[in-house]
């Protein structure tokens, strides 16, 4: 092999070493669950929440603040996303605050008592949290229903 | 022929960086079994998980489990949690197998009731825990 292509072999393994993991980012290290909010549900309220968490050096959250959503969702991402640990991908560079989206979706019917909650985590950053509605207001709906008909 | 050791070297440690093969991008929560919080059933389930080409889970098998979690609600659910997971590849390396560890743990003393809570911790510890609850004879029924 001449020694100036091996050269810049050398140069293209140094440059991916270097440029891949430029951007330093927080990734999630710890996640935590979470039930539908109780009032929002019985609200019906669906919807979807920002919250913009600032990490501490050891990867705790320091700062939980939703920037948009109903206040009652909101309320409930801060208070889990507070839950959460962070860890540092990447080695060098400008550090962002990671941003987690909440979607909370009301689905299905269910028997009083007996509602499924579903927390699902699509990572790095999305949260859907589904819940089913209870049956009263089922049967309030179908009554409309065969009203309208 | 330095310059070529030190590439080398350099090489095999940017592979050394990523040297776990998949890394999970769907976590699914599971909740505490009803069933099993009122019995008081606690206990750590390991589960192999076999991943597919696309990241999904094809199939699962319960490694190691206590004997207090055998034969009930708690391996069941910690299988069928773990089927529902997704992962992405992140190295060409030569296994497709993912071991999650569930610890189920109930809450006890004061101030410990209180709904399921689920808790992943990067990149294989599950851990579930709900607040402990007197036996009723009226909710028998396996809350999902």
């Amino acid at each position: 092999m001449r020694p100036g292509r091996f050269h810049r072999w050398w140069l293209i393994i140094i440059l991916l070493n270097v440029c891949l993991p430029a951007l330093a980012e927080w990734e999630p290290a710890e996640i935590v669950g979470l039930p539908y909010p109780p009032l929002a549900r019985m609200a019906r309220i669906e919807g979807i929440a920002i919250v913009r968490v600032s990490v501490g050096p050891d990867g705790s959250v320091r700062q939980a603040e939703a920037v948009s959503g109903h206040p009652l969702l909101e309320k409930a991402a801060e208070e889990n996303a507070r839950k959460w640990k962070f860890k540092l991908s990447g080695r060098s560079g400008r550090i962002r605050d990671p941003y987690l989206v909440y979607r909370f979706v009301l689905d299905g019917q269910c028997a009083a008592g007996d509602c499924r909650t579903s927390c699902v985590v699509e990572l790095p950053s999305l949260i859907v949290v589904a819940a089913e509605l209870p049956e009263v207001q089922v049967q309030r709906t179908e009554v409309t229903e065969r009203r309208v008909q | 022929m330095k310059v070529r050791k030190a590439g080398i070297v350099v090489a095999l440690l940017s592979a050394h960086a990523w040297a776990a093969d998949w890394k999970p991008v769907r976590v699914v929560g599971l909740v505490y079994p009803e069933a099993a919080v009122i019995q008081g059933l606690e206990g750590t389930v390991k589960i192999d998980l076999h991943i597919a080409n696309d990241g999904s889970v094809d199939w699962v098998v319960t490694r190691e489990q206590d004997p207090m979690t055998e034969e009930t609600t708690l391996a069941s659910a910690a299988v069928r949690n773990a089927r529902e997971w997704k992962f992405l590849r992140i190295s060409s390396g030569n296994t497709d197998l993912y071991t999650l560890t569930y610890r189920f743990q109930i809450r006890r003393g004061e101030g410990a009731r209180g709904p399921s809570e689920f808790r992943f911790v990067m990149p294989d510890q599950v851990f579930v825990t709900a607040g402990e609850r007197p036996a009723k004879p009226s909710s028998t029924k396996d809350g999902r």
